[in-house]
């Protein structure tokens, strides 16, 4: 099961697990962001490659019109995946 | 260490996920498998998985996934059958060292299962994919 929510402050929560088949709910609440922002990975207890994928595109999208994205809170199994990927630089916290 | 081998079938289609997940969880079960190891085994599943779904519509045979535990090892295999050859581990390796300002979205399964599993294999026979992933227990 996978949730997520954009709250006032730009920061999403995510909870669950973020596999292929909620890569595109992951999307259309990431599109909505429009300036810094936060994804709190408090509750996040899965990710592949499709959720990785979403969550890279955003930040390539605000990067480029110079917003940063950071992750934060995010659990062991979390880092280790971004580890993988070489995107650990999105984590902090 | 008794053999134990579990198989199921499974709809080509990514809504199968969820009870493809279950099933590892299940199989897997046992000494030497904590959760961050069965999430591990979940993740590369997934990516053959999912590979499977959108590069070989060809098909529309279900996939089957056969997991073993013998003499130390989880040895799973995915099988695609009726379907043309394409080994996914014989892609060129994502460079995740690039700068993220260089980097697409895209191509990261087949390299997060190659960082999960110790051996991943490609073998193609009577129209049929088979992956199988090794996991050394002990």
């Amino acid at each position: 099961m996978f949730e997520i929510e954009l709250l006032k402050d730009s920061t999403v929560v995510a909870s669950g697990r973020l596999d292929a088949t909620q890569a595109n709910k992951a999307e259309g609440v990431l599109d909505q962001l429009q300036g810094n922002s936060v994804i709190d990975c408090r509750k996040l207890d899965y990710i592949s490659s499709a959720g990785i994928g979403v969550v890279l595109a955003t930040y390539k999208r605000l990067s480029d019109k110079g917003y940063a994205l950071r992750m934060v809170n995010a659990s062991d199994h979390i880092r280790q995946v971004f580890r993988y990927a070489g995107l650990e630089q999105l984590l902090m916290g | 260490m008794p053999d134990d081998t579990m198989e199921r079938a499974f709809a080509k289609n990514v809504d199968s996920l969820p009870v493809v997940f279950e099933f590892v969880r299940e199989a897997a079960t046992g000494e030497h498998v904590d959760d961050d190891l069965t999430r591990s085994l979940q993740l590369a599943v997934e990516e053959i998985f999912v590979n499977m779904v959108k590069y070989h519509p060809e098909s529309a045979n279900d996939i089957s996934i056969e997991i073993m535990r013998k003499a130390g090892r989880l040895v799973i295999r995915v099988r695609d059958h009726d379907v043309n050859s394409y080994d996914p581990t014989g892609r060129p390796p994502v460079d995740v060292t690039k700068p993220i300002t260089d980097r697409k979205p895209g191509g990261l399964g087949v390299h997060f299962v190659r960082a999960v599993m110790d051996d991943v294999i490609y073998e193609y026979t009577d129209r049929t994919s088979t992956i199988t992933l090794i996991k050394n227990l002990e």
